[in-house]
């Protein structure tokens, strides 16, 4: 059954050596219909995990580089009028693809951001008086530089709320670095990719997420979870329930990347760092601690269902 | 924070507050902190903006500040304490913001209550106590719900249950094993006492007024027998003198007890009434009984005694104190009467030729006497409030033109008639009578229960007679009865537990069998605690493992048996995953496998929905495998 997604990682990993645990949380994204944003510095990887992802999963990829000119239409599509037909014809956008790679998001005006985060919230596009599904799968990975704040537009909370996870891919380690180096093969690598799964497999495995089974204390620890951070100290700002649904979500595509039809608390407390980090806003004091350090600890101090 | 926890917050203050202020221990003044306290806990239950905690923060040190001058000016830890909870309480009150907060304000209400315990030993304390533990029940138990959630009943019910019987029992293992000190713990007098108008010199005419006085003095267990009218002896007086009577303590002689029992007269033990005393902080070392005084069985080092049979206890300010007196209650034998009963001043001599009427043709002493004690009842009226002209002899004035006056006139007339008459005789004061209140077998005797009266050495024994007419009292309701029995009953087994008792109690575990000693009467109060530790600690204990296992599936509480084990020798704790505990155990290669099986399948049979005969028997094998090799190690 989810043989192809032990396939896909081993094919992922190959071209990011040594990052195991971003290649199958991008997996679990995937498999749960989640959302990604990856903040890192540039040239860890983003777009390579991105384009792999693709590549091996025999989708159609689409990237759009983010800039601060950036209209709605240059990522949704425009009505062109046909002279030949006498009409206006919709010319689709680059999101019309399986998985969009939005680079730089925060590079671009708020009112393209939120075009793109509109989209990626309803899984169609309206326009002027037509509504146009996207295609299915549909996976948006959009990058951040976390560093270069000038001429940027930080994306405000509600609009990180409609990602899934939020990824840090972080610098290899020092061997898989030089393995790095001695192979240098770069795209090259990602050109010979070949795809291990095709997409209605992808679509009949989102589609089983929603029976894994969740036994009633893993609804109280992951309530607990979200609870203890709603009245934690140093947190201003809780986890909504929006936030609560997609741990959950997550967890249970956690559950099936793992091969199992029925939840474990490992399964809530491995994606949980990922899914609540970008959900809670701290207390100005704090601000020099890291979110997701703050959620790490709240999941040490709650005790696992038995 | 929910509103109601607010306002269960606000009452736990409102308790911690009112145990001082009903102390009397602090001054009206604080009472103004109360419509802070309320004013405070109302914006924070409606939601408003608290104090910022600049404000918060200088108000404090505001009150710290005057807490030190305070000390430095009155000198009195306990009161400045009290008074920095009250402002403490008011300050807090604006600042409800962490769940951090009502805990500061449990905290200080809890001060606050063992400040009060100190100050206070009145039994208006056990009940503030009560509420305030009923509260801190509450509190717990909601700031439990609050952490946890809504985890269903079985999450809210072992917290509460548990938290009530450590209460519960807490207290009552304190009870039994603290032996409350007498007095308060850094010997502060628990009042200034009560004017007693008992002193070694006596002018007449100074009872008038302790006698409108309805202040409980003390509170005597004794058995009447029927016909009992019980004169309580306090002082006797000597000489009579420029309209005062003092008293010379002819004989004066100070024992040293041995643990407190004193043998007050020599010869062999005698029948008599047994009195248990409570007697409220007086000013004065007197203690008073029944006449004839043979044991006396008190928390003192030493006694002093005089001749005519006063008992004198050196006494701290402020204390009560208990104890149990043995006295046969019948005229006791004199030697001889002393020359100073036969004393009479210069300008008495007329009251010679006065008497000489009233007992001619009499010969018997006796006889004598009862002629006197009769002749005063029915010619004279009792009144408490006789007019008194300045500089007339007051004893004059009553037997010859006012003919009126109260027990004072009576009483120091009769005597110095009797001297006039040859008649050694002398004048008694203490109390008489007293409320008997039936439910408690006991004596409630108040400041207008004080009584003067007269003892004639008539035949070699000290007889008493008392000239004053009988006045009708009062009797007071069944409710009042009531509440004052449960007053003593306070006094006695709460504030008065003494190491005497805990020593009784203790025995009953060293002889469970001798049966005369079931039947004392403090034994049969005394069992319930026992039973009621007992009982609470085995339903304790047998409601805790019972929501345990309950709650617990037989898979379940193998895992956790491995865990506990693996927590010896790895960081395990509970919030660890399996995954978690594998990357732990990662290094130990004998036991990982197993381990590894070991909590997948336990993870498959705890969380899906499927039950699989197969993997359950291969879990509790792999159970017995780990144990074993666990235990090699």
């Amino acid at each position: 059954m989810s043989n192809w997604v032990e396939d896909l990682k081993k094919t992922l990993t190959g071209i990011i050596k040594g990052k195991d645990e971003v290649v199958r949380m991008a997996i679990v994204c995937l498999v749960s219909e989640g959302h990604l944003l990856i903040e890192d510095v540039p040239g860890v990887g983003k777009t390579t995990l991105a384009l792999g992802l693709a590549r091996a999963t025999d989708c159609t990829f689409q990237r759009i580089q983010f800039t601060s000119d950036l209209l709605p239409s240059d990522i949704i599509g425009v009505n062109i009028y046909n002279p030949e037909k006498r009409e206006f014809e919709f010319r689709r956008g680059p999101i019309f693809a399986n998985i969009v790679l939005a680079d730089e998001i925060n590079r671009t005006n708020p009112k393209t951001q939120s075009a793109l985060l509109e989209a990626m919230n309803e899984k169609k596009v309206s326009i002027e008086r037509n509504t146009l599904p996207l295609p299915c799968p549909f996976m948006v990975i959009a990058t951040q530089n976390p560093l270069e704040y000038h001429g940027t537009f930080p994306l405000p909370e509600s609009q990180l709320d409609r990602f899934m996870m939020h990824l840090r891919i972080g610098y290899p380690e020092y061997d898989d670095e030089k393995q790095i180096l001695k192979e240098m093969k770069g795209l090259d690598l990602i050109e010979s990719i070949r795809p291990v799964v095709t997409r209605d497999e992808i679509i009949k495995t989102q589609a089983r997420v929603n029976s894994v089974h969740v036994d009633d204390s893993l609804y109280d620890y992951l309530l607990r979870i979200v609870d203890t951070t709603r009245r934690h100290r140093d947190i201003r700002l809780g986890v909504s329930t929006r936030g609560a649904q997609f741990l959950l979500r997550a967890a249970r595509g956690h559950a099936i990347v793992d091969g199992r039809d029925y939840l474990v608390p490992d399964d809530i407390k491995s994606v949980a760092p990922l899914v609540i980090g970008h959900r809670i806003i701290l207390k100005s004091r704090t601000y020099i601690r890291d979110a997701v350090e703050i959620v790490k600890e709240i999941l040490d101090s709650i005790p696992v269902p038995v | 924070m929910p509103a109601s926890y607010k306002i269960l917050t606000c009452l736990i203050a409102l308790v911690g507050s009112s145990s001082l202020l009903l102390t009397e221990g602090m001054l009206p003044f604080f009472l103004l902190t109360t419509p802070f306290v309320l004013v405070g806990y109302y914006r924070a239950a409606k939601g408003y903006p608290q104090a910022h905690r600049f404000i918060t923060g200088g108000l404090s040190t505001l009150a710290l500040i005057l807490f030190f001058i305070d000390i430095k000016i009155s000198r009195d830890v306990i009161s400045a304490v009290g008074h920095l909870t009250m402002f403490f309480h008011a300050i807090k009150a604006f600042d409800m913001k962490d769940p951090w907060d009502p805990l500061q304000v449990f905290f200080m209400a809890l001060i606050q209550l063992l400040l009060a315990s100190e100050i206070t030993r009145s039994m208006i304390f056990g009940v503030i106590f009560l509420v305030f533990m009923a509260g801190m029940v509450l509190a717990m138990f909601y700031s439990h719900i609050i952490k946890e959630g809504a985890e269903g009943i079985k999450g809210f019910l072992r917290p509460m249950v548990t938290m009530t019987l450590l209460l519960i029992l807490l207290t009552t293992v304190f009870f039994l094993v603290l032996p409350r000190f007498r007095g308060s713990l850094f010997g502060r007098p628990l009042s200034k006492g009560i004017k007693s108008g008992f002193s070694e010199k006596v002018s007449l005419g100074s009872l008038g007024s302790i006698k409108l006085d309805p202040t409980v003095v003390m509170r005597i267990s004794v058995r009447p027998e029927r016909g009992f009218k019980p004169y309580w002896r306090g002082m006797t007086y000597d000489i009579y003198s420029g309209n005062t009577w003092r008293s010379l303590r002819q004989g004066f002689r100070e024992y040293k007890g041995l643990k407190g029992v004193f043998k007050l007269s020599e010869g062999e033990i005698q029948e008599g009434f047994r009195q248990e005393v409570i007697l409220e902080p007086l000013e004065t070392d007197l203690i008073f009984g029944l006449r004839g005084a043979f044991t006396l069985v008190i928390d003192s080092k030493s006694l002093g005694i005089t001749d005519s049979g006063d008992l004198y206890i050196p006494r701290k300010k402020g204390k009560r104190v208990r104890y149990t007196l043995q006295s046969t209650n019948r005229p006791f034998k004199g030697s001889r009467a002393s020359p100073v009963y036969l004393q009479l001043p210069e300008d008495m001599q007329w009251i010679t030729g006065f008497t000489g009427k009233i007992i001619a043709g009499l010969n018997d002493g006796m006889e004598m006497a009862r002629a006197i004690e009769s002749f005063l009842r029915n010619n004279y009226t009792y009144s408490l409030a006789p007019s008194t002209p300045p500089n007339i002899n007051p004893v004059r004035y009553f037997l010859l033109e006012e003919k009126k006056g109260y027990c004072e006139h009576y009483a120091t007339s009769m005597v110095l008639m009797l001297r006039s008459a040859g008649i050694p005789a002398r004048v008694v004061s203490g109390y008489m009578g007293g409320e008997y209140n039936r439910y408690g077998r006991y004596y409630i005797v108040r400041q207008k229960d004080a009584h003067t009266w007269v003892e004639a050495f008539i035949d070699g024994t000290w007889v008493r007679f008392d000239p004053t007419p009988a006045v009708e009292t009062g009797e007071n309701s069944p409710l009042f009865l009531y509440l004052d029995l449960l007053k003593m009953k306070w006094e006695r087994y709460v504030v008065g537990y003494s190491s005497s008792d805990q020593k009784r109690l203790f025995r009953v575990f060293e002889r469970p069998v001798r049966r005369d000693f079931w039947r004392m009467p403090e034994l049969e109060i005394k069992r319930w605690p026992l039973y009621l530790m007992i009982l609470l600690l085995i339903t304790g204990i047998a409601g805790f493992v019972l929501l345990k296992q309950t709650a617990l599936s037989t898979e379940s509480r193998y895992y956790l048996r491995i865990r506990r084990r693996l927590k010896r020798d790895y960081p395990v704790n509970a919030s660890l995953t399996a995954k978690d505990i594998l990357a732990i155990i990662e290094k130990d290669r004998e036991v990982y496998p197993y381990l590894k099986e070991f909590l997948l399948l336990y993870e498959a049979i705890r969380f899906s929905n499927r039950t699989d005969e197969d993997h359950k028997n291969r879990y509790f094998q792999l159970y017995g495998l780990l144990k074993k090799k666990l235990r090699n190690k």
